[in-house]
C-alpha cells in the first residue's frame, strides 16, 4: 500500500458510492470466488450506468471478514478488465478503514500486487481526504502520479519530470490504463493528436 | 487395527494409527482407547470413512469410553454416520457431551457448494465472534477455513464434499483448531503435471503441496490460485502452524521453521488442520 503525496483531494464529487456488501444477507462476511464473482458483475452494472468520466466509491466499510478468493475474483478481476479496456473513462476508488480493515485490504493488495494492477482508496467517502494506492505501483509511476497537474500533456509532463518523452508517454499510457488517470485526447497547436491529463478526483489544494 | 495403549485422535494419531490403507484392510476401527479428540482426526476420519463407504462395505467401529463418545455426539459424529458405521455399542443411548468451559466449538459440518462455503464461513464467523477471540484471530481462523473448504469443492472432485469443523480448547494456554477433510483426488494428483511442478522436478507428494502453497499455482490457470497462500499467511500472522496430509505427503507449516515436509500412510483425499494460540 502506498500513500500519495499528493494534496488532499475532494471525495464529495463520487459519482456513487456503492456499499459492499449489499444488504444484510451475507453478515458482513464475504467469502468464496463465486460471491466475488457476482459482486463484481453488479460493481461493473453500477459503473457502467453512469456516463464516461465517472468516478464510483466501493465503500466495503460494512464487510467484516473478506478472504483472498473473494477479493481476486471481485476487485482482481474487475480491475483487470477494467485494464483490459472494459467500462472506459470510468474509475473507481475504495472506501476502506485501513486500520481497522488492515486484513481485508491486504487481501485485496496480494490480489492486485499479483496481477501488477493497482487501485485508488480512501478511508472517507465524503469531503477531503486523502488517496491512497493499494496494489503494485512502482515508485516512478508513484513519482508521475504525483506530479500530474491539470491540463498536462506529456510535452509539459516530460520537462517537469526531466524524463524523455516517450518514457512520460509509456508512464501516463500506463496510468490512464490503470484508472488511476484521466486521459483525454485533443489536437495540439500544430493539429497534431495530443494527450491531456488530470487526476481522477479534483485537488483540493492546487499549488501552482 | 486395535490400539495398545490410550492415544489421542488427533492428526498424527490417525496419520500413524489410521491410515487408509489399513482401514480398507481390516474393515474395523478400534477407537476404544481414544482419550481426547481435535478437529484434525475428526473430520479426517470423516473423510476416510467417506471413502470407505464409496467400496460398499461395512466398516465396525469400537467406540472409545462414554466421555469421549458423548463428545462425537455432541459433534455430530453419529448424526452424520449413523447408518453407513456398525457400532459395538447403542451409540442412541449417548446424552450430548458438555460443552468443556466456555470454548465454543462447532459440530462436524459438511460442504458441496461454493454457496454453502459461504454460508459455513458466515455461521462459523459468527459462532466464532461470540467467543473472547478478537476480529483478528476470528478472520485467521475463518481465512483457513474457507479458503480450504472452497478448494475442496471446486479442485478435490471429492464425492462427499468437505468436512470441516471449528473447536478452542484449553491445552498450554487458549487455542483454537480450525480443520477441513475431503475425500477427492487429493493434491498431489491435481499438481503433478503442473508445469511449474514438471519444471522444478518436484515428484514427491510432500513436495507437491509445498507447491500448492506457493501464489498462482492452481490447476486450472495461472490467474487462480493463491488461497492457500492466504491461509499461511494468516496462520504466520497469528504464529500459529498448519499441517496439510494429501496422499502419501504430510507438511507442516509454521512460522518459526517454514515448511517440513514428511513421507506419510496414504490418505485419500486431503487434510488440513491448523492451529492458533488465543490472546
Amino acid at each position: 500500500m502506498t500513500t500519495l503525496s499528493s494534496p488532499a483531494v475532494d471525495l464529495s464529487v463520487l459519482d456513487d458510492v456503492v456499499p459492499l456488501p449489499e444488504g444484510d444477507i451475507s453478515g458482513g462476511v464475504l467469502a468464496g470466488r463465486k460471491g466475488g464473482g457476482a459482486e463484481r458483475t453488479r460493481l461493473k452494472q453500477v459503473l457502467m450506468s453512469y456516463g464516461p468520466g465517472s468516478v464510483l466509491g466501493v465503500d466495503v466499510r460494512a464487510a467484516h471478514f473478506m478472504n483472498f478468493s473473494f477479493a481476486d475474483e471481485c476487485f482482481g478481476v474487475l480491475m483487470q478488465e477494467l485494464y483490459g479496456g472494459e467500462a472506459e473513462n470510468r474509475y473507481m476508488v475504495l472506501i476502506v478503514s485501513p486500520d481497522e480493515q488492515e486484513d481485508i485490504l491486504e487481501e485485496i493488495q496480494v490480489s492486485l500486487e499479483r496481477k501488477k494492477l493497482a487501485m485508488f482508496y480512501a478511508g472517507n467517502p465524503k469531503g477531503l481526504g486523502e488517496l491512497s494506492i493499494v496494489g503494485e505501483l512502482p515508485d516512478y509511476l508513484v513519482h508521475t502520479l504525483e506530479s500530474i497537474q491539470p491540463g498536462d500533456t506529456n510535452e509539459t509532463l516530460a520537462e517537469r519530470l526531466n524524463i524523455k518523452l516517450t518514457t512520460c508517454s509509456n508512464r501516463t499510457d500506463r496510468l490512464a490504463r490503470l484508472r488511476l488517470l484521466r486521459k483525454k485526447r485533443r489536437h495540439g497547436n500544430l493539429g497534431y493528436k495530443q494527450f491531456e491529463f488530470s487526476p481522477v478526483l479534483p485537488l483540493a489544494e492546487v499549488s501552482l | 487395527m486395535r490400539a495398545d495403549s490410550s492415544w489421542e485422535l488427533t492428526m498424527a494419531g490417525l496419520r500413524s494409527r489410521l491410515s487408509s490403507d489399513v482401514m480398507l484392510d481390516t474393515g474395523e476401527v478400534d477407537l476404544s482407547q481414544v482419550q481426547f479428540v481435535r478437529p484434525g482426526w475428526l473430520v479426517g476420519l470423516s473423510s476416510l470413512i467417506e471413502t470407505w463407504c464409496l467400496e460398499d462395505r461395512p466398516l465396525g467401529i469400537k467406540l472409545p469410553l462414554d466421555d469421549v463418545a458423548r463428545y462425537m455426539q455432541r459433534m455430530d459424529f453419529f448424526a452424520n454416520f449413523g447408518e453407513k458405521l456398525l457400532y459395538d455399542k447403542d451409540v442412541t443411548r449417548l446424552e450430548i457431551g458438555t460443552r468443556h468451559g466456555d470454548a465454543p466449538l462447532s459440530e462436524l459440518r459438511t460442504v458441496r457448494t461454493e454457496d454453502e462455503v459461504a454460508a459455513v464461513t458466515r455461521d462459523f464467523h459468527r459462532l466464532l465472534s461470540k467467543g473472547n477471540l478478537t476480529r483478528s484471530e476470528v478472520n485467521r481462523c475463518c481465512t483457513v477455513l474457507s479458503e480450504f473448504l472452497e478448494n475442496a469443492v471446486i479442485h478435490a472432485e471429492s464425492p462427499c464434499g468437505a468436512y470441516t469443523a471449528i473447536q478452542t480448547y484449553q491445552m498450554r494456554g487458549n487455542r483454537v483448531c480450525v480443520a477441513v477433510a475431503d475425500a477427492g483426488i487429493g493434491i498431489p494428483a491435481t499438481l503433478k503435471v503442473h508445469r511449474e511442478a514438471v519444471s522444478r522436478g518436484i515428484s514427491t507428494d510432500g513436495g507437491l503441496i509445498e507447491l500448492a502453497a506457493v501464489d498462482g499455482v492452481s490447476r486450472l490457470s495461472a490467474d487462480r490460485g493463491g488461497g492457500f497462500g492466504s491461509a499461511l499467511r494468516s496462520v504466520g500472522r497469528g504464529n500459529g502452524a498448519l499441517t496439510a496430509w494429501s496422499g502419501q505427503g504430510w507438511v507442516r507449516f509454521s512460522g518459526v521453521v517454514g515448511a517440513r515436509a514428511e513421507e506419510a500412510h496414504r490418505f485419500l483425499g486431503t487434510c488440513v488442520e491448523a492451529e492458533f494460540r488465543l490472546s
